[in-house]
């Protein structure tokens, strides 16, 4: 379903896996001679190969190698909420559901990522049209959100790191989470162009833009810092 | 010193500092950064902001590890679950209230033992069904049953299991399959075993001939358990049979699977028969029956009379005061959707609101119609008419050729019609609405539910309270309306700035990022945009 431009030097053995469709049914990891320790020692072309030979040890090193990226990447766009979890639990179904089509033209973590910022991008508009529409003032009058007293004050580091928070969370969401896949998990900006269906030189204005608006806004506190 | 920067020169530095330049555009780069103070100090604060991100994300509000999401688990659930987009069956509601569907709606109760075997036993497939199972014994009265999980027996459906069901009419009640229940009706003695079932039926991938999870749904919904020996069966599950058989029918197998197959067809058609008439002949005994001041306790509800019957019909449904009796029940959809938890509990507040007979009615402070009680007499009209309007609302979605409409009704009358809204059709936007909207729709009537069996306020309390919420719905659906449009605004900036920056519309280089927002026309998307060139 997604195509992903691009062209990314593949294995032979990852050709030969595309004349196969399907993921196979499971393989117990003894049978495959495999495990833990040499998937560990595998790169991702190669864990992609195992799972579709049916091996989910391959699967669960993919997993172990990109939860918590994916994890941020959506908890910096949705902000705190119960689900994330379950989130990214969804977005890596969906990864193994498609990986019999997954053409090896990009890499599995561009792909990972292309997937991530898509369900990121639904929760988004979701959730905007849920803010308004819930019945949960009804039976929750009594607001739970409100400041504790007696915080005090806050330090200084905590102030600037709510307001570095706050002032991406003004960026239009798909630069918000540009800006994260670029600064935190320094994706390439080829890497970009791929997950955010764009040309280079969109990701590179879009880039400078957000970091023009972020330093407006938080030059009060790179000054102090 | 002295040069202006540009949008241009930002996007420079900002790939100097990302390292993304080629030889040519390096050098620029070095040279801007020689002779201006001011890019210099932009690349600073660039690098400065970049800094401030990372540690911001460094000490998230939410833990950014996870420990309990592993592949294998992943793997596992990705694998019992069957491909398909939910969302196209949900932007009709599945919910629809009693109405939209016009099957009936009866709970007809198999009484029967199911057949249990031991572990140590046979296969299933030569396993002679006349040693371990007793005569079967329908009725089609309806009953009661509890509206919990536990009602709910049988398991997730395995591609045997499917085998099972199409080919001989039975379904486990177990996760073990141990147990299962039988509810085909067989012609003739010697059917009493269950065939040794073809290979190549037996191989038969399910997700060859429907998405796995949506029937397992349907089957599971279908069959309830009140006690140990009584089960309710929905009285179509002969019909969802037969469409699976038909199926498996279609796709190219060997002459002896298809012998199977044409068997299983037959006996489809009895038991539709046969099942067909009892209920028939039910259901008129129990329209005669259910009359006020029965004392026969169960409920019949046919959700085609609520809307399309005659007056008399619909009194089945409000003539509730015997379920006052019976606090729990569940009502099985015709679709198999779970309905169920939800619009018994709103029945009920109807139940036990309903006492002896109203002979005055007044308008309370919501203006809604409220009897007073008159120890003496019925009127069953008037709590008909109420009922109809608490019920669910049923959210309808249609579209025009260019256009999306939103029509809210509950099962009396329509309540809500939206203007024509301007997404296009298909749009993921309308979509959303759409899902969104069923999803709260959803809450709303779990909220009403939860309000119906809220013993410490009165009946007229609930109703009012009931009242009010369907009112606040409603206008929250129009605020929604509008901000659906807000939000058509902002994605058409959004795609006219993508344009920008994909060059597809020429800017002037001197002009801001900000210049070129105001300059720009707005714009529906269902408009073209006057500025691509």
């Amino acid at each position: 379903m997604i195509a992903i431009p691009g062209s990314t030097a593949i294995s032979s053995e990852a050709r030969a896996y595309r004349a196969e469709p399907r993921i196979k049914k499971s393989v117990p990891a003894q049978v495959l001679g495999v495990d833990r320790a040499h998937m560990r020692s595998l790169d991702d072309v190669a864990l992609v190969d195992e799972v579709r030979a049916g091996n989910r040890l391959g699967f669960d090193e993919l997993v172990e190698r990109y939860r918590d990226k994916a994890l941020r990447l959506v908890a910096s766009t949705l902000g705190a909420r119960e689900d994330l979890e379950d989130i990214v639990q969804e977005i890596f179904v969906k990864v193994y559901r498609s990986l019999e089509r997954f053409r090896g033209e990009a890499s599995f973590s561009t792909y990972l990522y292309t997937v991530t910022v898509n369900r990121c991008r639904d929760e988004l508009r979701k959730s905007k049209i849920r803010k308004f529409f819930s019945f949960d003032v009804w039976f929750d009058k009594v607001g739970s959100k409100e400041l504790t007293a007696g915080n005090g004050h806050r330090l200084e580091q905590e102030e600037r790191i709510e307001a570095v928070r706050a002032a991406m969370r003004r960026l239009p969401e798909q630069t918000s989470m540009l800006l994260h896949l670029r600064e935190i998990e320094e994706l390439t900006y080829k890497e970009l162009a791929t997950i955010f269906h764009v040309e280079i030189g969109t990701i590179k204005s879009r880039l400078s833009r957000a970091r023009d608006k972020l330093r407006e806004e938080l030059l009060p506190f790179m000054e102090e810092g | 010193m002295g040069v202006l920067l540009t949008e241009k020169h930002k996007a420079l530095l900002s790939a100097y500092l990302d390292g993304e330049l080629t030889g040519s555009e390096y050098a620029e780069a070095e040279r801007l950064l020689e002779r201006s103070a001011e890019a210099r100090t932009w690349l600073q604060d660039a690098s400065s902001v970049g800094k401030l991100s990372i540690t911001a994300a460094g000490q998230s509000e939410v833990s950014t590890t996870s420990t309990k999401l592993t592949g294998t688990a992943i793997a596992s659930m990705a694998e019992q679950r069957g491909g398909g987009s939910l969302f196209q069956n949900a932007i009709r509601s599945p919910w629809g209230g009693a109405g939209t569907v016009g099957a009936l709606i009866v709970g007809a109760v198999l009484v029967t033992q199911p057949f249990s075997r031991s572990d140590d036993s046979p296969p299933i497939e030569s396993q002679p069904i006349a040693e371990v199972m007793h005569e079967p014994a329908y009725s089609v009265r309806p009953t009661t049953f509890v509206p919990d999980n536990s009602a709910l027996i049988v398991p997730p459906i395995s591609s045997r299991d499917l085998v099972g069901f199409a080919l001989d009419g039975i379904l486990p009640i177990n996760q073990e399959r141990t147990s299962f229940i039988v509810f085909a009706e067989k012609d003739g003695s010697d059917e009493r075993t269950i065939k040794e079932v073809d290979a190549q039926l037996r191989s038969l991938e399910p997700q060859r001939l429907l998405a796995l999870d949506s029937l397992s749904g349907l089957l599971r919904t279908a069959v309830l358990r009140k006690d140990a020996r009584s089960y309710a069966v929905r009285h179509d599950l002969a019909d969802l049979r037969e469409n699976v058989v038909t199926q498996m029918d279609a796709l190219s197998l060997s002459f002896s699977a298809r012998e199977q197959l044409l068997k299983a067809r037959q006996e489809c058609e009895l038991t539709q028969q046969r099942v067909g008439s009892r209920l028939d002949a039910e259901m008129d005994r129990m329209r005669s029956e259910l009359m006020v001041g029965s004392q026969q306790q169960y409920i019949l509800i046919n959700a085609k009379a609520l809307t399309e019957g005659p007056p008399g019909d619909r009194r089945q449904v409000v003539v509730f005061e015997r379920i006052g009796s019976f606090p729990d029940f569940v009502v099985v959809n015709p679709d198999g959707v779970s309905v169920v938890r939800k619009n018994p509990k709103l029945v009920s507040l109807i139940a036990s609101s309903r006492r002896k007979a109203p002979s005055v009615v007044h308008k309370n402070r919501a203006g809604l119609s409220v009897p007073s009680h008159n120890e003496e007499s019925y009127d069953n009209q008037i709590w008909e008419d109420e009922a109809a309007k608490l019920f669910m609302a049923n959210v309808i979605i249609t579209f025009t050729s260019k256009h999306g409409q939103i029509i809210i009704s509950n099962d009396a009358d329509t309540t809500f019609t939206s203007p024509l809204i301007d997404v296009e059709e298909e749009s993921e936007a309308f979509y959303d609405f759409g899902s969104v909207l069923l999803e709260l729709t959803d809450s709303l009537n779990a909220l009403v539910g939860r309000i119906a069996v809220d013993r410490t306020k009165s009946a007229e309390e609930r109703a009012e309270q009931i009242y009010r919420m369907h009112n606040q719905y409603r206008r929250q659906v129009e605020e929604m309306l509008k901000s659906m449009r807000q939000q058509q605004e902002t994605d058409a900036k959004e795609v006219y700035q993508e344009k920008v920056d994909d060059g597809l519309i020429d800017l002037d280089t001197k002009s801001t990022s900000e210049e070129a927002t105001q300059s720009r026309p707005t714009c529906s998307p269902l408009e073209n945009d006057p500025g691509v060139s």
